[in-house]
This record gives C-alpha cells, structure tokens and sequence, in this order.
C-alpha cells in the first residue's frame, strides 16, 4: 500500500454537484418583476414538475437556465455551472425545449437533426449513428425524409425531443411539451419522458396538465406571481395542505345506520352520498387506506368497488394558489 | 333622436385610432416628421425672402409692408414638399393596415363580425387618412403666415387643400389595394413605394403628351398654379384648359375639381379591388411567397429548357447534409435567395435587360458623359440595395416570428458564429447582385477610354487596372457596409415587416441625406474647401484662375473630395468614378462628374485611395459593432474566454420505441 492510500482513503467523496440550483433568482422585465427571488435545488436524475398559471414566472425561469435571459439577479447553476459566467459550458449540457415549436419549414426531419447537430458541434463520425438513434427513441424514422412543415404537433415535438437529445445533455428543460397535443400524443409524449427519466437524466418540465405531471414527477414546485408556493413530493405537499384522500365506495347494503356507523370510523372527515356511491373522505394520517377498508368489511359493509381516488393535484393546486396572475 | 346617432359608430376606426394613439412611436415619428418639414418650409421661407431682398423687392429695410403680396412665390414653393410629403408618408402609413390583421391571423375574426368588407376596407383608409391629415395639419400655420403675406388667391389656397386631399386619397388607395393583396407587410410596403413611384414617375412623363395619361393632383396643381406654359400638355385637354390662365378664378377652380375626376375614379377603383382582394387574399399563405415565384418562374424556364437544349442543366442543386456551418448551409441550400438555381434565374433576369441596354449605350452613344448608363447604375444599385437591405434586416427577425430563433441559441453556437454564417450564406446573393453593377461599370469604363491613347503609357495601363479593381473592391464592399447595417438595424426587431422598414428607411436616409450634403460642389464640399483655405490664408500660391488650379487649391479640393465622399454611403464608388473621369476620354463631358475637381490623376487617385481604406474601416467596424451588440439584441449572453469543449458522449438507447413501450 503506497503512503498517499491512507490520505485518499480519509478524503470525504467530492459530492456530485446538483443538476440545478437556483438561488433567489429575480427576473425584471423592465418595471415588472416576473420571478420574485425562487431557490430550487433539483438532483441528478429527479423529474421536477413545475406548475403555475400563465405569466407566473415558468417560463422566465427555463429561459434563466437556457441561457437565454441576459439579465437576472441571483445565482443559477446547470450541473454545477454557471450560466451567467460559463453560458458556452451550459449549452453542451443542457437541453431546451421552449413552449413553442418553430419550424424551419424548408427542411425535413433528416435534415432538420443534421442542422442541430451541426451546431452542437457533434463529431461528423457520430453523426449519423446518433440520428438513426434519436429518430428510432423518439419513433420517427419512418418520418425522417417528410418536410418538418408537415408533421403534426405531436410529432413535431417528438422531433424537437429529438433535436434536444443530439448532444446527450444531462438536464432536460422541456417548457410545457404536451402543450395542445390529442390524447394519442400526449401519452407518446409520457412515455417517451418516462424513458428519459430511466436513462438517467434530469428533467424540469412544465405544464398545466397537472394529472400528467403527478405521474411522472418525483418532485414539484407550485409557482405563482413569480414565488415557489409550495415544492416537495405530491404526499409532502398533501401532508402540508392536510388535504384529505376521497375513497369512491359501493356497497350492496346501503343502509342508513351503516353510513351512520362509516361516519364515526375514526379518521373519517365525511361520506358524502352521490348517485351510485358514497365518496368517503380520509384523513390519511389518521388512519390508511388499507385500514379504511379494513373497517369497512368489519362493519358488515358488502363492497362491490372501493376506488381510492389518485391524489388529487388539482386541488392542491387551488388551495395553494389565488388565481392571481401578472 | 340625438344627432350622434345619426353618426355611424365606425368600431374598426375607433379602435385604430385608439392603438395608435396608445404607440409612443406616433408621437415620436408625428414629432420628428414636424420638425423636418417646418424646418424645410422655414428654410425654403428665408431663402425665398432672402432672394426678394436681394432681387431689390420691398426696398427699404425697415418697412414692415415690404413683404405684402410675395406669400404667392413662397407658397408657389413649400406647396410641393406638402405633396412630396405625402408620396414618402401614405405608402408607409398604409401599407400595414390590412397585412397586419392578416400576420396577426386576426383577420378571419373581423370577418366574422358584422362589418361588411367594404367597411373594413374603408374604415381602414380612414384610420390612415387620419394621421396624415393630422400631418398635414401642422404644416398649417406656415401656410397661414404665407397666405397673411398676401398674393395667394383665395381659389389657389382652395384648390391646394383640395388636389392635397385627392393625393392623399390616391396613394392610400394604392397602398391600401398592396395590402389587401399581399401577405406581408415588407411586400406591401416595397410594393406601394414601387407603385408610388411609377405613378409619379410616368404621370410627370406623360401627362404632357397622352390625354388618357392619369393626372396625379401634384401635376395637376403644377399645371394649374404654378404656370405651365400651356402648350406643354399638348393632347390633354383639362390640363390645358386649367393652365390657360384665360378662366375667372373660380372656372379655374372648377376646371381643377374636374381635373381631379380621373384620380378619383381611380381611387374609387383601386378601393373597389381592394375589397375584392380584401375577401379572396384574406388567408394567403405568407411563409413562401418568394419561394413560388421563383417556382413558378422555374417551371416557365425548365419547360423552355426542354423546349430548346433537350432539358440540358448547368446548375444542380446537390441535396447535401450540413457539416460544419449549419447556418450558412441552410441559407445557402434552402432558402429562395440562396440556391444556386434560384439565383442563376434572378442573374437572368438582372442581366440580360441590363447587358442588352450597356450594348445599345455602346452602339449608338455620341460622346456624352452617358447619363443613362449611370440612370442603369443607380437602378441596378438601388435594385440590389433593397434586396440585400431586406435580407440582411430580416435575417435574424424571420427566425424570431417562426419561433425558430431560441432553438438556434440554446445550442452552443455564438451569436457571432451566426450572424457570420448568415452573412456566409448571402454571398452568392451578393455576386449574382454585383454583376448587373459591375456590367454596367465595364461598359462605362470601355465607352470613357479611349484604349490607342492608354495603350501608349505602361502608367495608364496601371490605372485602368487600378480602376477595374476600384469598382470591383469596392461594389463588394459596399454591399458588405450596407448587409451588416441592415443586420445592424434589423437585429432587435420582432417583425419581419418592422426590421425590413427600419433598415431600408435608414439606409435611404443615409443614402438621400449624404448624397446631398456631400454632392460635388455641394455644403460639406464647400464648406471644407473655405475650411481650408481659411487656414492656409497668406499663402499666396493659392490665388489662380479656375483653367490654373495651384497645388494648395488641388490639395484643398482633395481633402474637401475626400470628405464628401467618406460621408456618402457610395462615396467609394463616387470616388473611384473620379479616376475613370480623370483618365477617360478626353471628348467626355466632366463637368461636374464625381471628384475630380482638378481634373488631376495624382488627386483622383488620392481620393479613391483613402476612400476606399475608410471604407474597408467603416465595414471593420460595423462588423465589430454588430458582433459586439449581437448577443444582448438577440437576447443571450456569450462568454469571451475560451473554454474546453466537453466531449459529446453517444446516449445509452433504452430498450424500445414509444409504440412499444405504449404497447
């Protein structure tokens, strides 16, 4: 064992920087303040959703980390590096995709991903193999010789996917990509942001569709007029709000004194009778799911479906927002 | 029944007015327009006054009557800028009015309102009408002190106003009918300006000589009060019969309001087909307008191809892949103004019209100083100018409206890497534009030389050489100065419409404005050459006769040459015609030709010469300041220092497609 191992082996591991770190971030677009002093730390391989209404601040923050924003106060870092000072640097590691999809009409899909590829500067030797690559993840090869002009939306930002994934960035901006998709694409669009997720990079994503996002984000943060309101994952912020779990039961036994006796099962807020069902509110820290169903059977109930209903972030989303927009 | 209902509610005019009362930019055009104008009139009054004085009218200096009834020579002389004004403003004005709502894809929620199109139409000339009449209006009081002067007859002012508001309505109607046809505001606007000038141009032609010719207000008042001697307008009768001078004031007045009924027709006329168009143009495609002329001009030239070479090609265009310059690629591979067959299709064009008339200059010139091959240069100039003024402003804008642009910059590109490759991408434009230029410059060049007589002196071989490089170097140049400015200019702006306006509005200015400050024998010419002879005051060498220029006036009308020419925005091409002027033809007309003031070839040489370095800096350094500006008006940052570019590592594929993986 040579002298300088015992050093090596007493030197703490160099801890890996964050993927994104934002510290009082302040957008100003002239008179007016878009983002009012945001802090986000967002690991290596996390999908942070971020959710807001219009004019709350989204956007300027993807364009602080593109690079694309010249001017801001507060300190912002992709990978570990400095997007004011080393903006050249960050390029090579990030991947943007802005809210709209532009098109350079005169090029097709082929040509379109050889243009971007070009100019992220991809040695000539790799190109092609990346190409074929990208066009067979996002399921556009068929599609690579038709003029961008004449993809539909949800190709187009398969495409635009595509394009951002030509330098094997690390961190994915994707400003609301799901964005005016049909059904069909946007569960395209999910699953291929799923296998992203699995290849390991860093996704910060934004969009209104907030159902999609609870399914796919390991973390979110609720912005409104330019503050973070509320940021964690989905049970942290349920927890927070104490907003309560609606279970959709029904039973062959509808009694009175049997909705009387659900009504007392401790951690039980409420039961409310609808027109084929009772919707039984939870306070699940209270008592679980599994145990409400549980002391369901024990009170004699005959279930014919006990559906406990996804978090529900639209209402978290309410609660923790005004309505209030620039 | 209140009265204000009678009135019509007009909801499109009031909602123009509204927006453009709400624009910063209307105060500030309305302002600076002001100014420029009453400065005018104001100059043009004291001239006028200064001329009386000095012709010995209204002796005696202290008489406060003096001046009374001379306002009818002075307003005989602002009346014209008020028309002028009018033929520079309305097109501008206009030409955006309904090629907006067709860019904003507003239109289609208009027609679906209760407004019918022939509403639409002209409650959208009058939004426009509006603001020039407001213009007008200032100019106003200046008129009112003129007409306090006493002269003008109460018919001439009535008359004035009258042929003022049917220009105004001629060209709006124009304007108007390009805007209802074209797609986008920078086609309308180079259109109606086109238009506008063909009017003016072939009514002042023709509206002497051909009684079916279209009598512009502004020719019509020329004729009817500024004296025309009437057997000038041979066939056309109302024009005759308005400037005879024989009619009581008032038959003049009624034969001018006749006159105007064949501009009123045809504005009547031009608003009728804007309506039409107004319909069936409301959803034209924008995106490749140029695109299909040239293929249809395309289609026209490979079927003539067929018909006589058997489909022979020259030019292929190679479907190539980009390597290195993506941006310049593009520019070069797939725009309508960068492909090598599009290009050689405009060269056609160009050249054959501008070759055809060099050969009839050359076949059946007299000696002459050959005036219309210069009319030839300034039109091919002015050609290319506004096509690369255009280009180069709305380079950058035309990624911005597609929503192109913050793609392009989220990739490590510098901002000075694409602008530079855009400009890469406009050089085979360029060489397509400069030889037009350049054919017109040999054909000079062949006609002012007489080659026995250079043939004779090795030295003036030099300098025909010299010469031929001169307009060469600098046609590029020039073209070069005027690209980046245009980029320069058009690099904030988030319209096409808008970069395309400013920068060839600006680039006009400059040209207008120099060339008239800087014209030879001009205010900047003169002034430095009393400059510098004020300096060298003692030296008695400098006293000679105008045939025996001494070396300290060649060296003060050098210098003076010099000036003039850096200010001007061709003064490299000015200062290299001066060396072709000084070694040309000795049977040339020179009078006043470029800078060759002393006729020296030593000065002429000296001019071009520094000119030409000035200008190669005036290039450096718009560059510079372009690329220094470029990523804070693109809205970026670039770092300066150098950095080590990480290696780009080949992604992981996850197992599957997204069919297979929703599947």
């Amino acid at each position: 064992m040579s002298m300088t191992e015992p050093t090596m082996m007493a030197m703490p591991p160099k801890p890996k920087p964050l993927a994104i770190c934002i510290r009082d971030l302040r957008v100003n677009y002239g008179k007016f303040e878009a983002v009012k002093g945001i802090s986000l730390d967002i690991p290596h391989g996390e999908v942070f959703g971020f959710i807001g209404p219009n004019g709350a601040g989204k956007s300027s923050t993807f364009r602080v980390l593109a690079t694309l924003q010249p001017k801001f106060r507060g300190m912002a870092l992709v990978c570990g590096l400095d997007v004011l000072s080393q903006p050249q640097q960050v390029r090579h590691v990030m991947g943007f995709v802005p809210d709209f999809f532009g098109v350079y009409e005169d090029l097709t899909s082929l040509e379109y991903l050889h243009f971007f590829a070009a100019a992220y500067k991809l040695p000539i030797s790799k190109r092609k193999g990346t190409i074929d690559d990208v066009l067979t993840l996002t399921d556009m090869t068929h599609k690579a010789d038709s003029p961008v002009d004449s993809l539909s939306r949800g190709m187009k930002q398969r495409l635009a996917l595509a394009r951002v994934l030509l330098h094997d960035p690390k961190v994915l901006l994707l400003d609301e990509p799901s964005s005016g998709l049909d059904p069909r694409a946007r569960i395209e669009m999910r699953e291929l942001l799923k296998a992203l997720r699995e290849m390991g990079k860093t996704i910060l994503i934004s969009s209104h569709i907030l159902q999609e996002l609870s399914q796919l984000c390991t973390r979110i943060g609720i912005i409104e007029l330019g503050h973070i309101v509320a940021q964690g994952s989905l049970n942290d912020i349920y927890r927070k709000l104490q907003l309560m779990r609606v279970i959709h039961v029904r039973v062959e036994n509808p009694a009175d004194d049997l909705l009387d006796r659900l009504q007392k099962i401790p951690g039980v807020g409420s039961v409310e009778t609808q027109v084929d069902r009772w919707a039984i509110k939870l306070h699940e820290d209270l008592m679980s799911v599994a145990d409400l169903h549980q002391a369901l059977v024990e009170e004699k109930a005959r279930l014919t479906m006990f559906q406990p209903e996804a978090m529900d972030m639209e209402t978290a989303f309410m609660k923790l927002t005004e309505g209030k927009t620039a | 029944m209140s009265i204000w209902g009678i009135i019509p509610e007009l909801p499109l005019l009031r909602r123009e007015l509204t927006e453009l009362s709400s624009r910063r930019r209307t105060y500030v055009i309305r302002f600076v327009g002001a100014i420029i104008v009453l400065t005018a009139v104001m100059l043009y009054f004291n001239y006028q006054v200064a001329m009386l004085e000095s012709s010995g009218y209204g002796v005696g200096s202290g008489n406060p009557n003096r001046f009374v009834g001379v306002g009818a020579s002075i307003f005989k002389g602002i009346v014209p800028m008020l028309f002028v004004s009018v033929q520079l403003l309305m097109p501008a004005l206009i030409c955006g009015s309904i090629t907006i709502e067709k860019e904003r894809n507003t239109i289609g929620t208009l027609f679906v309102t209760r407004l019918s199109p022939m509403t639409i139409v002209l409650e959208k000339l009058g939004s426009r009408l509006v603001p020039m009449f407001t213009f007008l209006l200032l100019t106003f009081p200046v008129l009112a002190v003129v007409y306090s002067l006493g002269g003008v007859e109460t018919t001439f002012l009535l008359g004035t106003l009258w042929l003022l508001f049917c220009e105004c309505l001629l060209y709006a109607s124009i304007g108007l009918l390009c805007s209802s046809w074209f797609a986008t505001t920078v086609t309308a606007f180079i259109w109606s300006y086109g238009l506008t000038g063909l009017l003016a141009v072939f009514s002042s032609l023709f509206a002497h000589d051909l009684p079916l010719a279209l009598p512009t207000p502004y020719y019509l008042w020329i004729a009817a009060f500024q004296g025309f001697n009437s057997s000038g307008y041979g066939n056309n009768w109302l024009l005759s019969q308005s400037s005879s001078g024989f009619l009581h004031p008032l038959g003049q007045l009624i034969f001018v309001g006749a006159a105007t009924i064949p501009s009123l027709i045809a504005t009547a006329v031009f608003v009728l087909l804007a309506r039409v168009f107004l319909v069936r143009r409301a959803f034209i495609s924008s995106a490749s307008a140029m695109l299909k002329v040239f293929k249809a001009v395309d289609g026209f030239f490979v079927r003539l191809n067929d018909r006589t070479t058997g489909g022979m090609v020259l030019l292929k265009d190679y479907n190539s892949l980009p390597l290195f310059d993506p941006v310049a690629w593009r520019e070069r591979s797939k725009k309508s103004l960068g492909k090598a067959r599009y290009l050689f299709r405009i060269l056609v064009v160009m050249e054959g019209p501008t070759l055809f008339i060099c050969t009839i200059a050359a076949t059946i010139s007299a000696r002459s100083d050959f005036s219309g091959l210069r009319g030839l240069l300034l039109l091919v100039w002015a050609i290319a100018a506004m096509i690369l003024a255009m280009k180069g402003a709305t380079i950058i804008s035309a990624e911005r409206v597609r929503e192109t642009l913050d793609a392009l910059l989220s990739t490590p590109l510098t901002a000075k890497e694409i602008l530079t490759q855009k400009v890469a991408g406009m050089q085979r434009l360029m060489m397509v534009l400069a030889i037009p230029i350049l054919s017109v410059h040999f054909t000079l060049l062949l006609l002012n030389v007489d080659f026995r007589v250079i043939m004779s002196s090795p030295a003036t071989i030099l300098i025909v050489v010299w010469y031929t490089l001169g307009f060469i170097l600098t046609t590029f140049l020039t073209m070069q100065i005027l690209v980046w400015l245009a980029i320069l200019f058009g690099l904030r702006s988030q319209s096409q419409s808008r970069s395309a306006m400013t920068a060839i509005c600006l680039i006009a200015g400059w040209v207008i404005v120099s060339s008239f400050l800087g014209r030879p024998g001009g205010y900047v010419f003169e002034a430095f050459n009393n400059i510098c002879q004020s300096i060298q005051q003692g030296d008695s060498s400098r006293s000679g006769s105008e045939n025996n220029e001494t070396p300290t006036m060649q060296l003060n009308q050098t210098i003076a040459a010099v000036i003039c020419c850096m200010i001007r925005a061709d003064g490299g091409i000015q200062a290299n015609e001066g060396v072709l002027v000084a070694v040309g033809n000795p049977y040339v007309e020179k009078t006043e030709l470029y800078y060759a003031p002393s006729r020296s070839i030593q000065s002429a040489l000296i001019v071009a010469t520094v000119v030409f370095l000035w200008q190669v800096l005036l290039l450096l350094l718009i560059r510079m300041l372009t690329l220094r500006l470029a990523p804070r008006l693109l809205g970026r940052f670039d770092q300066e220092s150098e950095y080590d570019t990480p290696e780009v590592q080949h992604f992981t594929m996850p197992s599957g497609t997204i069919s297979e993986m929703i599947a």
